[in-house]
This record gives C-alpha cells, sequence and structure tokens, in this order.
C-alpha cells in the first residue's frame, strides 16, 4: 500500500465518526438520518456513492444536534441489478418504523418517489432530494398522472428538492443566451412531447419578456436525423439560435448542429437540454460543429465555485474520498447541501421544544419554514409544492471538443 | 458520534473479499478491481455486498476504514506486489528429495478431492433456457430471437413464467411488453404484444400493445392469462390457442400508475384453477380478487386495501396486505400470496376464507413469486435475497437456488452456487424442473434435481 494512501486512510479512520447502521438506542439519545440511494445498482452505483459519501461527510461533520447525537442510516435501493421502487418503498418503511429517524435524503429516481411519497406522507416524514427533476413530482401540471396532490394524501408537501424541475432549464437557458450572447431570435425544435413542451413555454416566456422572439417551433418525431427542413425555415426566419429539446435516450438532436453548417455559413448558436450534456456522442453527431453547444443541467457543481466558504467543503469531500471523481450531473454537493438543510430543520425544531426530541411533524413543518438557508450549492427557501424557490442551473458549453462549465444562472420566477 | 460498526465483533471475510477489501482500502473503483482481480464488475459487487454485511458497513469508506483498523496491509498488499518479486535463494536449492515428497502429497491431496467430489451429491444444478443478455446489459436486453432457440433470444426483464398442459414454456417478458412462448422442441415465438393498439376483443394477440403484462397464468384448456396495467387500469384479458384475444375483467383504476416502467416491479400477481377461476392480485391496491369461470364481476378475496399486516386469524376480506404479489394455489384449494412489503407468505384457507401467516422472517425480503410443486413443497421467489426458497414440511424455510448475491453466474453448476438478480416469477414444469424468472439477468433459468 502507497504511504500516501495510508496516511489518508489513517486520517480517514481518525475522522470516521458517524455510522450508518446505528445500533439499537432505548435510551433515546440519538437522531437519525437517512438516506435511499441505488449504492449496489451497477447501473447507478457511480452516481449514488458519492451522493452517499456526501451525506456521510454533513453528518459527521455536525456530530451531534443538541444533547442528541446525529447518525446516518444509509439504505440501498437497488433490486435486480437496477433500482427498484419495491426496495425503496421497504426502506421507507423501515426508517418510518424507527423512531429515532427524523427525515431522510432521496430516493434519486423520480419513478421511485412516486412510490415512496405516498407511504411517506401518511407519517409526515420528510423526504429531501438532490437530484429528481421530473416535472409531475412537484408542480400540478395537467399531463402529470398522478397529480403530486394525489401522491400526498395526507395533505401538505412532505417532498422538498433543491434541484430544479427540468421545466425551467429554459427559463435559464433564455436568460442566458439573451443576457450574454445578445441572442434575440430564437428556431426551436422538440423531440420530448409533455416535458418538453414545458421547458419550451419556459425558454419562449423569458425570451419574449427580454425582448426576444422564438420564430419557429417544430415538434419533431423521436430520434430524427434529418432537420434540413427546420433549419431551412429557422434561417428564413433569421434565426441566431437553434434550440433542441429532447428526451434521454437514443436521440440524435445534435445532427442538427452538422446540418446547420450548410444551412447558416456564418455560423449559429445551437442549444439544448441536460439530455445531451456531457455526451460525447452529440459531439461525435455535431461533427465540425460541436464546439460552441450550450446546454443547460440542473445542479451546481461547487468544484467551479470561487467562494472559499464553498472550496473549503469541497476540500474536505475531496479529502475524505480521494477517489471520487466529479463531473457533469453529479449532484454530489446537492446532497451534501440536503443533508446540511435537513440538520438545520432538526435542529430548529428540536430548540422549539426546549431541547426535547421533536416529531416528525415538527422537522416536516421546519423544513417547509426554512429560509435563505446558505448551503455550498445555492440558497434556499421551498414554495409550497416542495421546490426550491430560488433554483441554480448550471451552464456547459463544448470547447475543443469537450464538454466545460461555463457559468451559474439564477433559474428562479423572480431573480435578484 | 458514534462507534464504528463491526468494531468489536470478530469478522471472517474471505480471500477473496478480504482481496477485495484491500483494494477499496486503495481507493480502487469496482472497475479497477475487477480488471485487477480478473473478475467481472457484478461480481466485485457482489463480494463487497458481502463484505458490506459482515461488517455491518454501507460504505467504501467505513469498509477502508476497518481495513485500516484491522492492519490487514498484506490482504490490500497481496494483490498489487509486483507477481515477479525476487524468490529467497535458500528455497532455489531445496534438497531434490524435498520437490518429489511435496509433489508427493500434491497428488494425494489433488486424488482426495477429486474423490471428493466424485462422491458429494451433487445438489440442485441450474442453467439458462431462455435469454441471453446479462445483467450488465441495464437498462435490459432487447427483444429478438423469435423463431431460434430459445437460448439464443433476447429478453427483458422477464417477470412471469407459466407452463402449459402440453410443457410448453409461457414468459412475460416484461421489459419487451410481450409474452413469449418456448415450445417444446425448444423454439421461442411471441404470442401476445409486440402490436401499437391497445387490446379489443377478438384482436389477434400478437398485433396489440399489451402494456404493462408482468404476471401470466396458463388454464388446462391452453388459455393464456395476462394481467396488465393498461393507461391505469388493472385488467386481465385471455388469449387463445389461436390468438384471438378476449377481455376477461377490469379492476378499474389501479395505483399502479403511479410506478409505470418499473421493469423489476410486477403489476400484482395471478393464479388459475383447474375449474378456471382466476385470483388476482392487485399490488398497489393491497387486494386479491377472486372471479369464477364466466363471471363478469371479481369478489373481493383478501385485503382491506389498506397496507399493513393485521388480521391473522380473521376474515382475509378484514385483513391488510401490503403489496400482494405472486399468488399459488395449495392442494386443498388454500390460497399462498406474497406478501411483498411484509416479507411474509400469507395463506387464505380455501373453506373457510380465514388468514393465516405461512411463512415469514429473516429469510424473506420483498418475495415476489410462489409456486407449489406436485408434492404440495411451496418455493418462493425470494427477491430480495436473490434467492429461491423452499418451505420446508418442518416449517423451516431452505435455500435451493441463488447465493444471496446480486449477479449472473453458475450455470451448469450447482444451483446454491449459481447468483441470480432479483429473481421473480417462478413455476414448475410436469417433470419437476423448476423454472425461475430471473429479472434483473434477461434470463429464465431451470433448477434440476431439486429432493
Amino acid at each position: 500500500m502507497k504511504v500516501t494512501t495510508l496516511a489518508a486512510l489513517l486520517v480517514l479512520t481518525q475522522v470516521m465518526t458517524a455510522c450508518q447502521s446505528p445500533p439499537p438506542n432505548p435510551s433515546g439519545d440519538e437522531i437519525v438520518i437517512a438516506s435511499d440511494l441505488a449504492i449496489t445498482s451497477p447501473a447507478t452505483a457511480d452516481f449514488a456513492v458519492p451522493l452517499q459519501q456526501a451525506i456521510e461527510l454533513a453528518v459527521r461533520q455536525q456530530g451531534k444536534i443538541g444533547r442528541f447525537r446525529l447518525t446516518y442510516l444509509s439504505l440501498d435501493d437497488s433490486l435486480g441489478a437496477a433500482v427498484s421502487q419495491a426496495k425503496g418503498v421497504h426502506n421507507v418503511r423501515r426508517m418510518i418504523s424507527d423512531p429515532r429517524v427524523l427525515g431522510m435524503i432521496g430516493p434519486a429516481n423520480s419513478n421511485t418517489v412516486y412510490a415512496e411519497i405516498p407511504v411517506a406522507n401518511a407519517s409526515d416524514f420528510v423526504m429531501l432530494s438532490p437530484s429528481t427533476t421530473n416535472v409531475c413530482v412537484t408542480l400540478p401540471v395537467p399531463y402529470c398522472s398522478p397529480q403530486p396532490k394525489e401522491l400526498r394524501a395526507k395533505g401538505p408537501s412532505n417532498y422538498f428538492r433543491i434541484a430544479p424541475p427540468d421545466s425551467i432549464q429554459g427559463r435559464a437557458l433564455a436568460r442566458y443566451v439573451v443576457g450574454n450572447l445578445n441572442v434575440r431570435s430564437v428556431a426551436a425544435f422538440n423531440e420530448l412531447p409533455g416535458g418538453g413542451d414545458l421547458i419550451l413555454d419556459s425558454f419562449t416566456d423569458e425570451l419574449v419578456r427580454l425582448g426576444g422572439a422564438l420564430v419557429v417551433r417544430q415538434d419533431l418525431a423521436h430520434g430524427t436525423t434529418g432537420f434540413t427542413s427546420f433549419l431551412a425555415e429557422a434561417r428564413a426566419k433569421n434565426a441566431q439560435a437553434i434550440y433542441a429539446v429532447n428526451g434521454a435516450g437514443k436521440d440524435h438532436v445534435c445532427v442538427a448542429a452538422a446540418q446547420a453548417a450548410s444551412e447558416f455559413p456564418g455560423g449559429v448558436y445551437f442549444l439544448g437540454t441536460d439530455a445531451i450534456a456531457g455526451d460525447d456522442g452529440c459531439i461525435k453527431d455535431a461533427l465540425n460543429n460541436a464546439d460552441g453547444m450550450i446546454v443547460t443541467v440542473p445542479d451546481v457543481d461547487s468544484t467551479q465555485s470561487h467562494d472559499p466558504a464553498v472550496d473549503k467543503m469541497v476540500q474536505a469531500y475531496r479529502n475524505t474520498y480521494p477517489w471520487t471523481s466529479f463531473g457533469i450531473d453529479t449532484y454530489i454537493f446537492a446532497a451534501y447541501d440536503c443533508a446540511r438543510l435537513l440538520i438545520d430543520a432538526i435542529s430548529r425544531a428540536v430548540q422549539a421544544t426546549g431541547g426535547a426530541i421533536p416529531t416528525r411533524k415538527q422537522v416536516l413543518e421546519a423544513v417547509a419554514h426554512t429560509q435563505q438557508f446558505k448551503g455550498v450549492t445555492g440558497t434556499y427557501s421551498f414554495d409550497s409544492n416542495g421546490d426550491a424557490i430560488s433554483p441554480l442551473m448550471s451552464l456547459y458549453k463544448v470547447e475543443n471538443g469537450k464538454w466545460v462549465f461555463k457559468d451559474k444562472i439564477d433559474a428562479s420566477a423572480n431573480p435578484t | 458520534m458514534c462507534a464504528s460498526p463491526g468494531e468489536n465483533a470478530p469478522v471472517r471475510l474471505s480471500r477473496r473479499e478480504s482481496e477485495v477489501a484491500g483494494l477499496v482500502a486503495q481507493g480502487l473503483t469496482n472497475r479497477e478491481i475487477a480488471t485487477r482481480l480478473f473478475l467481472s464488475e457484478r461480481t466485485v459487487d457482489g463480494h463487497l455486498e458481502h463484505v458490506r454485511e459482515k461488517l455491518g458497513v454501507n460504505t467504501r469508506a467505513q469498509i477502508a476504514a476497518w481495513v485500516v483498523r484491522q492492519d490487514v496491509k498484506g490482504i490490500a498488499a497481496a494483490s498489487v506486489e509486483p507477481i515477479s518479486r525476487p524468490t529467497p535463494r535458500g528455497r532455489l536449492v531445496a534438497h531434490p528429495r524435498l520437490w518429489v515428497a511435496t509433489a508427493l502429497v500434491l497428488a494425494l491431496l489433488a486424488a482426495g478431492v477429486g474423490l471428493l467430489r466424485l462422491t458429494a451429491p451433487p445438489g440442485p444444478m441450474i442453467r439458462t433456457i431462455a435469454g441471453i443478455s446479462s445483467a450488465n446489459s441495464y437498462p435490459g436486453g432487447d427483444y429478438k430471437g423469435d423463431h431460434d432457440y430459445a437460448i439464443n433470444a433476447a429478453l427483458s426483464w422477464p417477470s412471469d413464467v407459466a407452463v402449459g398442459p402440453d410443457g410448453e414454456v409461457y414468459i412475460a417478458d416484461f421489459g419487451n411488453s410481450v409474452v413469449r412462448k418456448i415450445g417444446t422442441d425448444g423454439i421461442i415465438t411471441t404470442v401476445a404484444g409486440g402490436g401499437s393498439d391497445p387490446p379489443v376483443d377478438r384482436a389477434i394477440a400478437t398485433e396489440v400493445s399489451i402494456g404493462f403484462a408482468s404476471n401470466i397464468a396458463v388454464d388446462s384448456s391452453r388459455d393464456l392469462y395476462l394481467l396488465t396495467d393498461l393507461a391505469g387500469d388493472l385488467e386481465v384479458w385471455m388469449v387463445a390457442p389461436d390468438s384471438f384475444m378476449s377481455f376477461v375483467v377490469s379492476l378499474g383504476h389501479s395505483s399502479n400508475r403511479y410506478m409505470q416502467a418499473n421493469w423489476n416491479t410486477p403489476v400484482g400477481g395471478l393464479a388459475v384453477t383447474s375449474d378456471r377461476t382466476l385470483f388476482i392480485a392487485d399490488r398497489a391496491e393491497n387486494r386479491v380478487w377472486k372471479l369464477g369461470f364466466g363471471a363478469k364481476t371479481p369478489t373481493l378475496y383478501a385485503g382491506t386495501g389498506e397496507a399493513g399486516a393485521l388480521g391473522d386469524l380473521g376474515p382475509a376480506t378484514s385483513a391488510q396486505l401490503d403489496w400482494p404479489t405472486g399468488l399459488a394455489l395449495g392442494q386443498n384449494g388454500d390460497l399462498f400470496i406474497a406478501d411483498t412489503q411484509n416479507d411474509r407468505i400469507r395463506r387464505v384457507d380455501g373453506l373457510r376464507g380465514t388468514i393465516t401467516t405461512f411463512a415469514r422472517g429473516a429469510n424473506l425480503l420483498i418475495p415476489f413469486g410462489l409456486a407449489f410443486r406436485s408434492d404440495g413443497a411451496l418455493f418462493i421467489a425470494d427477491t430480495g435475497h436473490n434467492q429461491v426458497l423452499e418451505i420446508l414440511p418442518s416449517g423451516g424455510i431452505m435455500t435451493v437456488a441463488g447465493t444471496g448475491s446480486d449477479g449472473l453466474s453458475g450455470d451448469g453448476g450447482r444451483a446454491n452456487d449459481a447468483e441470480l438478480s432479483g429473481p421473480e416469477g417462478v413455476v414448475f414444469d410436469g417433470k419437476g424442473k423448476l423454472l425461475v424468472a430471473d429479472g434483473g439477468n434477461h434470463r429464465v433459468r431451470q433448477v434440476t434435481g431439486l429432493p
């Protein structure tokens, strides 16, 4: 074993105090924060394990709340080599059956959220998610089935998230292209019925509010590879940018960037959503026109921060988990913020009860009443749906054939 | 601050687990460990899962900390030190007679091991009978291979299996939204699903979409029943041997719609009796229904609709269930229910209608599928533990397939040494062979030689 690695592990051992499988503690001097993440599924472990570590770090840094020892219970919702609703629900029930567990972080998967919210809601059990961006989880959009209200039979939302819903990627992007690129005229195509319409609606609203116009808006079939007629119309309408909206998967929207070269000899901006962010296949599809492509990602990469306080936390994470690699869409620091936010809410609830252990309902209310919590990815309060009032979005751009972080954008409805 | 798990308890890791733990402590990813140890990444996952369980920890950091605490530097070093480390000279000049003696001892040992292998009872064996994809092919296999041998076909999240009166095997190929059939000649075909329109009476089954059809059953007339979530309604449809479809019953709007497109979660369970009475489990609504042959309206058979575990010894219709899925009929007409989220098997007395807990305990975790063998022994797909279990007449539970670790391995060997990945449906064919819908491995496995 290398000396440096051994030294790092020794340091790690010394500082490691939080445990994830708390022993029975009938004396009642312990508060537990739990998480539900697919940490062993081969498809998700690389994503989920760093989130688990970030939560663990937050719990360890805190150590105690009032007179209560704070510990961490990490549960795995993998089953049959994939994320499992059955396991997720099982885990939430297990958390609820343990009176020491006052709240949870996760799950990371929107489908699992659907199964877990009703179970947690019935017990006033608060859930905080760093990474679920599915619109239907919180917003009463007509096409959503079930509606968020149906999932929360008992009443108020018990589910909060700091990752912005996908729909406001459009709003954030409009702000960027008008403010930074001086773009006023955009042509858009959509290969994602429903969710893509919401993204385009928010883009159009903001573009128009800022003095621009959406000059072409076309729905295209999923997997389209011929964009010539769309591009010709975009050129005829003097579009300065092409906005491609699609879902994750085997789309080829970046072929449009390649084909735009002949329609727009003077160049045109190519814009997209997180569906293509970090996708090397997209860069390949775009041929020589990949450089300059711009996309939004509903996550904030704190490793790019210049804030010393944030840097300090990032360094603490790196020191503790030196093998973790960072990239687009990793949500590591969002998980850390969720844990810190829950700790903050529990602390306030403990204070409000005069130092006694609060009920789950009191913790839920404390999270709901969070005001301007300053985390490493942003500053958070929540609306009645459970969404962050001031969500932030990252902006990535292709430079020299690689995706690079460019900026952080305030995606809130009323930016300060 | 809390004591680190496993700090005081003695823990025995296998050699391989120790190697994996040591490499985790060095910061290697699973992929890197797999490369280093010449294992598949899934196998490394499995070893790590065992390490976590044995140590009572959840993170790599905790494993690393444990390694350091145990001073297992040797463990970690064993797999990273240069292979060509110089051998001490003294050993090279050992007396030739010593080499001969050593070789003799080794030969005797090898012979002994061989003898042991020959005389040891073989135990149940496992092999794949359908599906080519591996668990690493997430998010699923693809859809191909019809009109070829089933062993060459691609399945996606098979969730249930059924056997027809002539020995043909039906597979709910859930991830592909089709039902496949393996004929007695081993050739696989699609018998339902694959189209785009919703089913209607008299439609050809292969020309419609069958939605989220996770459970199947076949009656003595070769009629195939499938339980599906179609646009939020839980319905049963029948496919006759001539491929025409008939609507059987709708249980109405189901909360299953909250959880669509999760291929490792069945929408319920289905069983058919010899007189063609259907039992239908509505997982999301926590109820089991009974539908007599030819009847239009189902009657409630078990479950109040409220999730819970209460009600044993009382009427089944007043009892709580929590995600009922797999169903199986006992020889005396009792219905057995995989009460999934309660980690139990419930039994409804066929005569009195009362419910009891038939099996529960630490051995069961999220059981999805049930099957009776002709001698009355009950087999359980213990999905959460990646195993298939048998309930013994003594009431004990015995593992018949699966090591417990999530993975794909063991074909051609003992079923107990093989890895499964979230097994769901189970069924016996007419020859006492157990078929397992090995969902996460996108295969159907066959266990033979069961005692």
